[in-house]
C-alpha cells in the first residue's frame, strides 16, 4: 500500500501544464490544478476526470496553498511568471521535488530538488513521470 | 507584496517548532536557517495519510499546528491508538525508518494540520551542520522513552479511571477535540466504560 502523494500542478491550463496534468493524474495521486483562467480549469478538471476514474483532481484557487499541500510541484508557466511564483511559494518548496521548463533556476529554489525538463523533447512527458516515480 | 506574504510565512512554519526546539537548548539565527533549509513544510488534510501500514517510514513530523494520530489495526479490523499528536509534538515510526523496514503502523490526520517533516538524511544533516541539536534529540529521546515507561506502567497497574485521569493530564488540550472511541481505544478501555468514568467525575 503506497500512501497517497499530492501534486500541484501551476499554470496547468497552458500547453505544458495541460499535457502534465494528464499525464501525472493516475494511480494513488491528488491532483491540485492551478491556473488564472477559471472556465478553462473547470474543463481541464472535467476532461481529466471523464478520462481516469477514481483519480482525486481539485481546483486550487490559492497557489500558495496548493504548494504547501504538495509533495510535488509542476511549474508549467513561462520564465518571467515563473520567477514571480518561484518568490511566492519558495518558503513552501524546501525538500520538496519541482518540476520547471525553463532553464537553470536551481538558485532561485535552493533547497528543492529542481527537475528541468526540455519540452522541445518528444516524450519529455515519459521523462518526468519517470523521474516523479523513481522520487516516490 | 509577494516577497512580503514569503517573509511572513518564514516565521509563521517554524513558530511552534523554535519554541519547542528553544525550550530545551539555545539556537542562534544561522540555526534557525539550517532548520528552514532542512525541514519540509507540509499541509495534511483532516483523515489523509502521512504513513500508511506497508510503507516504509521516510519522514519524521513536528505537529505546527492541526492533530494527528498513530494507530495499529488489529487482526479483527479494530483501530488500537498508540499516539496523538497535537501542536508541538513528533510522530512518525522511527523504527521503521531506522531500520527501513516496512511499518505496522498508520499516521492521519484527526484534523486539518500543518507540519514540518525531517528525512532521515536531513536529520543527519541537521546534526552535521548544527550539532547542537545532538543535545536536542537526545532530550526528546529520553522524553519520549520516559513517556514509553510511564504508559507501559499505567496500562499495567493503573485501573480505568486513573488511565483516563493520566490522559488528560498529558495531553490536556484535545480532550474535546477527539472522538471519545478514540481516546478510549488508546486507553484500552471500551467507549461505554470511558463514558460511564467521565459521567461519574462530573457527578462529583
Amino acid at each position: 500500500m503506497a500512501t497517497q502523494r499530492t501534486i500541484a500542478i501551476i499554470g496547468a491550463c497552458s500547453a505544458n501544464g495541460k499535457i502534465a496534468s494528464k499525464k501525472l493524474a493516475s494511480g494513488n495521486t491528488r491532483v491540485l490544478l492551478a491556473d488564472e483562467n477559471m472556465e478553462d480549469l473547470v474543463l481541464l478538471k472535467n476532461e481529466i476526470e471523464a478520462g481516469h476514474s477514481g483519480v482525486e483532481v481539485e481546483i486550487k484557487e490559492c497557489i500558495k496553498e496548493a504548494g504547501w499541500e504538495a509533495d510535488i510541484v509542476v511549474l508549467a508557466l513561462n520564465w518571467q511568471a515563473e520567477k514571480e511564483i518561484f518568490t511566492m511559494i519558495k518558503p513552501f518548496m524546501t525538500g520538496k521535488t519541482v518540476i520547471s521548463f525553463s532553464k537553470d533556476n536551481n538558485c532561485l529554489l535552493p533547497y528543492s530538488k529542481v527537475i528541468s525538463i526540455k519540452e522541445d523533447r518528444k516524450d519529455w512527458a515519459n521523462e518526468m513521470e519517470e523521474q516523479i516515480n523513481n522520487d516516490f | 507584496m509577494l516577497a512580503g506574504i514569503a517573509y511572513f510565512y518564514r516565521y509563521y512554519m517554524f513558530e511552534e517548532l523554535f519554541k519547542n526546539i528553544r525550550q530545551k537548548i539555545a539556537i542562534t539565527e544561522k540555526e534557525e536557517d539550517i532548520c528552514r533549509s532542512l525541514f519540509i513544510p507540509k499541509k495534511f488534510r483532516k483523515k489523509q495519510y502521512l504513513l500508511q501500514q506497508g510503507d516504509v517510514c521516510k519522514y519524521t513530523a513536528f505537529v505546527e499546528k492541526g492533530l494527528l494520530r498513530s494507530y495499529i489495526i488489529d487482526d479483527k479490523g479494530t483501530e488500537l491508538i498508540m499516539q496523538f499528536a497535537p501542536e508541538g509534538w513528533w510522530i512518525g515510526d522511527l523504527y521503521s525508518s531506522l531500520t527501513g523496514e516496512v511499518t505496522e503502523y498508520n499516521i492521519d490526520a484527526i484534523e486539518n494540520t500543518e507540519t514540518l517533516l525531517l528525512t532521515n538524511q536531513g536529520y543527519e544533516q541537521l546534526m552535521q551542520q548544527a550539532p547542537v541539536f545532538e543535545r536536542y534529540f537526545r532530550l526528546l529521546i529520553q522524553n519520549s522513552f520516559i513517556a514509553m515507561q510511564r504508559r507501559l506502567k499505567g496500562n499495567i497497574i493503573l485501573n480505568a479511571e486513573e488511565k483516563y485521569k493520566n490522559f488528560i493530564h498529558l495531553y490536556p488540550n484535545i480532550v474535546q477535540r477527539v472522538p471519545q472511541h478514540n481516546i478510549a481505544s488508546f486507553l484500552g478501555i471500551t467507549p461505554e466504560s470511558l463514558s460511564r468514568i467521565r459521567r461519574q467525575m462530573t457527578e462529583r
